[in-house]
């Protein structure tokens, strides 16, 4: 699979995107793993951060911010690192031995650097989608995520309608955009995470 | 327009799910309005919260299912040896034969609890970080809390991975029966857990030396590609639960 391809497949949604998930998953856990263990992590540590690397790495490409300057697999590893450091900072552990890696451009690990910053709030902005309510959640992930059409979603979840999914999906909307905004500062952290 | 109304009015909009002409309308009012113009953005970035929601969750779920493989890399001979010099690997690989001509050895490798523990992969909770749910139980799970989680058992709103990790306590504390009967639930009545039900039954059966029961189950995993534990049944695993059914 080349760059191109799996950087297109990340911005969609569906089986497409789960197969390069999947891939990233075959071609780098191992050796990002190695790094964390490498570097004072446990093995749990390291797969942790990588899943969190993931996360990070799609959320910039579908936000079109991932240029292709570097190939994948450099700029998951600059990702991986700086997440893994971060945490050994909160952690208050020693810095890494970081002459063993190659120097990336700066432009890189600025980018990096962003993306680090984005996964920050990504742990809060989980958090409150499960505020508000299985029900809720499953309606406006299957419409605004999934993509489904209406009369899947109402088979899917046993409701009466479409319009009583319809009603339900713009309560649901409604109450997660006023639990977004109850703390002015983690709404302006969403902001920065989401903006596009 | 009451409150409801102008908010429904936005949702459809955002949606595209509105007529050319009441949407030239409401974008007058939108320019017209700061107020609005708020609840909009609101909505929208409410919207962007759902997809990257949406996205976690969905690498999440990927990494608990690949768990199982991963884990195989993770703890792969060929991954670990390659850090030692061929004198090294050599003299490993002696040890190992030797240890492998030792009479006792190989009975006790087919201890039902030696195959258990040589061949379990304990179910992952990596959204143990960040995103522990509501129910607590995931904190106990993680917490190797396994008598807490099974006091859990009486609540009315357990979702279908609680449900499998007071299954999987039951499991740890020996409770097999009791495992075997919430399993065989999760089975019937989730979606999201049901290949983690069918490989963890298949290690209940093991535990309770259902030997027949246990090989059955995780044949069928083996031998379904699209099963999410299919690479963590390897055909080693097979051939030991065989041996035992003989």
């Amino acid at each position: 699979m080349t760059d191109d391809w799996i950087v297109n497949a990340l911005k969609q949604t569906g089986v497409v995107e789960s197969d390069a998930i999947k891939y990233l998953y075959q071609a780098h856990y191992d050796p990002l793993c190695r790094f964390v263990v490498q570097n004072n992590g446990s093995e749990q540590d390291a797969d942790d951060i990588f899943q969190e690397t993931v996360i990070a790495f799609i959320h910039t490409v579908k936000q079109g911010k991932f240029r292709g300057e570097a190939s994948i697999g450099t700029f998951l590893f600059a990702l991986n690192r700086n997440i893994w450091r971060n945490e050994m900072k909160k952690r208050g552990r020693s810095q890494l031995r970081e002459t063993k890696f190659e120097q990336l451009s700066t432009r890189v690990e600025n980018d990096a650097q962003s993306a680090l910053e984005q996964q920050q709030s990504s742990h809060q902005l989980l958090k409150l989608m499960d505020t508000i309510g299985e029900n809720c959640k499953k309606i406006l992930l299957q419409f605004y995520y999934e993509d489904k059409p209406m009369k899947d979603i109402v088979s899917t979840l046993n409701y009466e309608n479409e319009q009583v999914v319809r009603n339900k999906k713009s309560k649901c909307l409604k109450k997660l955009a006023e639990i977004m905004k109850l703390d002015a500062q983690l709404y302006q952290q969403f902001k920065t995470l989401l903006h596009e | 327009m009451s409150e409801f109304d102008i908010h429904d009015t936005l949702v459809r909009y955002l949606d595209g799910d509105m007529e050319a002409e009441e949407k030239n309308e409401l974008e007058k009012r939108l320019d017209a309005d700061g107020d609005l113009r708020q609840q909009l953005e609101e909505l929208k970035f409410a919207i962007q919260a759902v997809k990257f929601g949406g996205m976690a969750e969905k690498v999440k779920g990927i990494h608990r299912q690949m768990a199982p493989q991963l884990a195989t890399v993770k703890h792969s001979p060929g991954r670990t040896v390659r850090m030692f010099s061929r004198r090294t690997m050599s003299l490993a690989a002696s040890i190992v034969i030797g240890l492998a001509m030792l009479g006792g050895w190989w009975a006790y490798k087919m201890q039902a609890a030696q195959i258990f523990e040589d061949h379990y992969v304990e179910f992952s909770l990596t959204e143990a970080r960040g995103d522990s749910g509501l129910s607590g139980i995931s904190d106990q799970f993680n917490q190797k809390n396994y008598r807490e989680v099974i006091g859990n058992t009486g609540r009315k709103d357990l979702g279908s991975q609680d449900s499998l990790l007071i299954a999987l306590s039951f499991l740890h504390e020996q409770q097999n029966e009791k495992a075997e009967a919430w399993l065989k639930a999760i089975q019937q009545q989730s979606t999201d857990h049901r290949d983690d039900a069918d490989y963890y039954l298949a290690f209940t059966y093991l535990a309770q030396k259902k030997y027949e029961k246990s090989y059955e189950l995780f044949k069928a995993i083996h031998d379904d590609p699209r099963h999410l534990y299919h690479a963590a049944v390897t055909e080693l695993l097979l051939n030991k639960i065989a041996f035992k059914t003989l």
